[in-house]
């Protein structure tokens, strides 16, 4: 774990659990695998505190445990499930687009608690969506179990891992830790409830199973033709629960069949589905690839090959970004062209020798670029020797990675310096709306509601205005560089060779 | 002699220097001797931020989430860090005070005992107490009395107590004190 991605963690854990769990949780993300006693130790708080906080995590899925053969339970957080809590309302906002405000509520509970059985999770979104409908109407159990059902199968959602049932004698001592048992088959099944109910306003809340959030790949097609689009869309989704998530390219599907699933508004023929499919399959880009001629001819998506080119689109885009367009032709050169020696980059990008050598030095200082020695002579004499300039697409790719981890700290950090800065302010503001809303709700004067308002002075105002425009700002940032580490860990997965 | 290159001082390259596109006599950039500054001038403003319902949505979602998780009983907010030192300096705010103060010793352990019955952590008294002490120590009246004390009979080593006394009295305070 690089220093970087273990800032990163402990500030999520800060935020969103508090200073102890925070404490324990980076210390267990910096140690590895560790028993209670050690983790009491070394981080030199109360025994309490420490079992506190590791329920917490393990209930939240952070931290795994597991039974050595000496007998002692040894306890191992999740880095990149921590620094998954960034993207948690990317997925809450995915369920809401859909399977809408059900679905939503659904996954941001499960969020919320990390584990819980289907009964409490039904129970608790019907209230939440009674309190929102009008007065009189109340929400039916059976509709939310109808979604919940619906996100299992499409496996949004996925079942825990259950404790064995007890098969020997009951008097054997049971062990330190429970090994639990996965049953691929029953990942994501449902358990049949006869939940029957409606939800309850106002408020407050079996064991048949738990279940917890899964990641949804969301891929973003970048072609700008509607109707292909529409078509690789209707692909990935036919392709959704049959695609393992490290699969290189989706499973083959005939043109038969994407016609058939074609969603009901599109009425292309038969043959012009064809033509498109054709022109896809030829495309440099080569998101989707042609297996076969049967069923009219078979289909994938090759997945690597899109998320390259989606992190290399990443790239230029932070190549121009940061050093201008000359800098961004010569980086789409040398990717298209491999390796090229200083006087082929400035006659193939056309850029005056000067301007040219100075931006390849500048790139070769920020290791956008790499030099290759090719050596003419056994001595490797420098003059006698070819330097040709490539791009490391992989490197650079981490790199950048790296640096966005970077930058994400950076935005926690400032945007709490912020909020401490101000902290007086806004207890004040606090306090204020808490006056106002109270007395509106016992009827008071239109002159008392306005000397309350004037409790806050028109400068004061405005500072407040000021922080919460720069409160917004910086956790939209935070969700913008969320995106882009999203594309660039899904291409470093995709390059690392699996056995 | 050998190696003294093409005039004194000027620099000389073991290869051609043409071969890396300088051409001869050109100033060469400058010596890079630091590290890059941690803030770099940047020469191009970064590009705005993504608007849209999607991104506002997620704004929202996202600030939510953040409050919600503080009221969720999976938070376990800070609790005093420097306890220890605190303990400490109450060690020698109690030291100093009793020894010459009696009377107000005897005020402060009866104030105490109402404090503790009062809380339940044990730490919430402690920095009661330590409050209590600093003020004690810190307020110019108890200079006086200190003064005023030394004039009567009570002679301080009476009072001496262990190096427990601190410590020990802070448990167990239901029992009324004489």
């Amino acid at each position: 774990m690089t220093q970087a991605e273990i800032k990163l963690c402990s500030l999520l854990l800060q935020e969103h659990f508090g200073e102890i769990v925070d404490k324990i949780g980076t210390h267990l993300i910096q140690a590895g695998s560790q028993p209670l006693r050690m983790i009491t130790h070394d981080t030199g708080m109360s025994p309490d505190q420490v079992k506190k906080a590791l329920c917490v995590l393990i209930q939240h899925n952070l931290v795994t445990y597991q039974l050595q053969k000496r007998g002692f339970v040894e306890y191992e957080a999740q880095c990149d499930r921590v620094l998954r809590i960034l993207r948690y309302p990317r997925y809450i906002y995915t369920a809401k687009t859909l399977y809408s405000d059900t679905g939503e509520l659904i996954v941001e509970e499960l969020l919320l608690n990390g584990k819980m059985a289907m009964s409490a999770v039904v129970q608790k979104v019907a209230d939440r969506l009674t309190e929102t409908m009008e007065d009189g109407k109340t929400m039916d159990y059976s509709e939310v179990s109808n979604t919940f059902v619906r996100l299992a199968d499409t496996h949004f959602i996925q079942r825990c891992p259950l404790v064995p049932e007890a098969s020997g004698p009951s008097d054997a001592p049971p062990p330190p830790a429970p090994t639990l048992v996965v049953n691929e088959m029953e990942m994501y099944m449902v358990p049949k409830l006869n939940l029957v109910g409606k939800g309850k306003r106002r408020h407050s809340c079996d064991d048949d199973g738990n279940d917890e959030p899964k990641t949804k790949k969301q891929k973003q097609d970048t072609d700008s033709k509607e109707t292909s689009s529409e078509i690789v869309r209707t692909m990935l989704r036919m392709s959704e629960v049959t695609t393992s998530s490290s699969a290189p390219s989706t499973q083959p599907l005939s043109s038969n069949e994407i016609f058939r699933s074609l969603p009901t508004g599109y009425n292309i023929s038969k043959q012009v589905l064809d033509q498109y499919l054709t022109l896809l399959a030829d495309d440099p880009l080569e998101f989707v690839g042609k297996h076969g001629e049967s069923g009219g001819g078979m289909f994938v998506i090759n997945l690597y090959k899109a998320l390259t080119s989606l992190a290399t689109a990443t790239l230029e885009s932070v190549v121009q970004e940061r050093f201008g367009s000359r800098c961004a032709r010569i980086f789409r050169l040398l990717l298209q062209k491999k390796h090229l020696e200083q006087k082929q980059v400035e006659d193939f990008a056309m850029i005056p020798a000067k301007e040219a050598k100075d931006m390849l030095y500048k790139m070769l200082s920020e290791n956008i670029v790499s030099l290759q020695e090719i050596p003419k002579t056994p001595d490797h004499a420098p003059s006698r020797t070819f330097y040709l300039y490539t791009v490391k697409t992989l490197a650079f790719a981490r790199m950048l990675l790296h640096r966005c981890y970077k930058s994400v700290a950076n935005l926690i950090e400032r945007r709490q310096y912020e909020t401490k800065e101000n902290k007086r302010l806004l207890e004040k503001s606090q306090r204020v709306e808490a006056i106002l809303a109270s007395m509106q709700a016992t009827g008071a004067e239109e002159a008392q509601l306005q000397e309350i308002e004037e409790m806050i002075t028109a400068p004061e105002r405005q500072q407040l205005e000021s922080l919460k425009r720069n409160v917004n700002k910086i956790d939209a940032s935070e969700n913008q560089v969320d995106e882009t580490i999203f594309i660039l860990e899904s291409y470093i997965d995709s390059t690392v060779k699996r056995i | 002699m050998a190696g003294s290159g093409k005039g004194r001082g000027r620099a000389a390259f073991t290869f051609n220097i043409e071969a890396i596109g300088f051409s001869k006599g050109e100033s060469l950039p400058e010596v890079v001797d630091k590290p890059s500054p941690v803030y770099p001038i940047t020469d191009f403003k970064p590009v705005p931020l993504k608007m849209g319902e999607a991104q506002d949505y997620m704004l929202a979602l996202k600030q939510e989430l953040r409050g919600t998780m503080k009221k969720m009983p999976y938070f376990m907010p800070k609790k005093d860090e420097a306890y220890n030192q605190i303990e400490l300096q109450m060690e020698v705010a109690w030291s100093v005070c009793h020894s010459a103060n009696v009377t107000n010793l005897l005020q402060e352990l009866e104030k105490k005992g109402d404090e503790e019955e009062k809380s339940d952590e044990e730490k919430e008294k402690k920095k009661e107490e330590e409050e209590e002490e600093e003020e004690e120590a810190a307020d110019p009246e108890a200079d006086d009395e200190e003064e005023h004390e030394e004039e009567n009979d009570y002679i301080a080593s009476y009072f001496e107590d262990g190096d427990d006394f601190g410590a020990g009295s802070d448990d167990n305070m239901d029992e009324a004190t004489y």
